[in-house]
């Protein structure tokens, strides 16, 4: 058969089609690369956000726990204070009562209770008593009560009970 | 080679640059702007969660810092409620202002919220009524938490000293700080 061109090996794959196809493929390569740097950082932000709520949770689980140390240690502190003051306010009702006691009046015994001093003691006369002792105990207490016992000297033996609702308040004086 | 590269016309590139574009943006389109858009929203929820990791973060490390200093600044408060009463010591502490002192527990244990208050019945004789107010001052250095309670009992004795009762109350805590 005759043929107006020379002919020539034809390639079955063109030129232009291997240039096209290595173009798309290198493209579409670079753009499955971002792709899959994209998934990887997605994949990591997971991880640090699963990582992350666990860490959150077990600190929530601390500062509750912490939270409860603090207040129970405020608790402790307010505590101590509190026996603190109680005994600090014993020993200044205590110097005050006995600053009260006139140099003629001999104490023999006190009971000190929340509500109530109860003093035994010997003075020269009642009136002694009824004049230096009774007057600030009754200023102090609500009820103060003496029962006098004379004694073969002369002098009395007195007991007297004193009530009120605030003995602490003494020590503030 | 030659041959082909003369065969080229204009039509055939440009379908090839056509086609190349529409796969490039069929691609992009359907797997690369979903990608992006998922980034973007893990972005935004791993940024909240940063936050609010680091405000957690910080909180905690706040109170863990304030319980730490306040351990260390009443660290002899949180011994004093944590060491078991030693009755032989207490006794011992005493006799540096009562000439002499006894103690002895009662059954009586009170439970307040989380102390445990234990009562002893103090007696004690001492020369003048002083000692009894620097062994209150001492009580303030003593290691454990200790409270005189009523009845409070002072009177002389014919041996002309002063004789004592009373009751002390020993807190203890049951909570590990």
């Amino acid at each position: 058969m005759y043929s107006f061109i020379k002919p020539y090996e034809k390639p079955l794959i063109g030129y232009v089609f291997r240039i096209w196809f290595f173009f798309t493929i290198i493209t579409l390569i670079i753009l499955l690369g971002f792709d899959m740097i994209l998934g990887y950082k997605i994949n990591s932000f997971e991880k640090s956000i699963i990582s992350n709520n666990k860490r959150q949770t077990q600190f929530l689980i601390d500062i509750e726990t912490f939270k409860k140390k603090i207040k129970f240690l405020n608790k402790e502190r307010s505590f101590a204070k509190d026996v603190e003051t109680s005994n600090k306010l014993l020993v200044e009702s205590l110097k005050n009562f006995f600053e009260l006691i006139p140099e003629q009046i001999t104490l023999n015994k006190i009971i000190v209770d929340k509500n109530s001093l109860t003093i035994f003691g010997i003075t020269p006369s009642k009136d002694v008593y009824n004049l230096l002792l009774a007057p600030p105990l009754k200023s102090i207490f609500s009820k103060s009560v003496v029962d006098f016992y004379l004694q073969d000297n002369g002098w009395y033996r007195f007991v007297s009970k004193n009530e009120s609702k605030i003995v602490k308040k003494e020590g503030n004086k | 080679m030659q041959k082909e590269l003369e065969e080229l016309n204009i039509v055939k590139i440009l379908l090839f640059v056509f086609l190349y574009l529409v796969i490039i943006v069929l691609f992009i389109i359907f797997y690369t702007v979903p990608e992006i858009k998922t980034y973007k929203t893990e972005h935004i929820r791993y940024k909240e969660n940063l936050k609010s990791y680091y405000s957690v973060l910080n909180k905690h490390e706040l109170l863990k810092n304030t319980l730490e200093s306040n351990k260390k600044t009443y660290k002899e408060l949180l011994t004093a409620f944590r060491t078991p009463f030693n009755q032989k010591d207490f006794i011992s502490f005493s006799k540096n202002y009562f000439k002499e002192v006894s103690v002895k527990k009662t059954k009586d244990i009170k439970k307040e919220d989380e102390f445990l208050i234990y009562r002893y019945k103090m007696n004690y004789i001492l020369k003048d009524i002083d000692s009894l107010y620097k062994f209150f001052d001492g009580l303030k250095n003593y290691p454990a938490i200790i409270k005189i309670d009523f009845p409070f009992i002072l009177e002389s004795s014919s041996d002309n000293m002063l004789k004592g009762k009373c009751i002390i109350e020993i807190h203890e805590s049951n909570i590990s700080i």
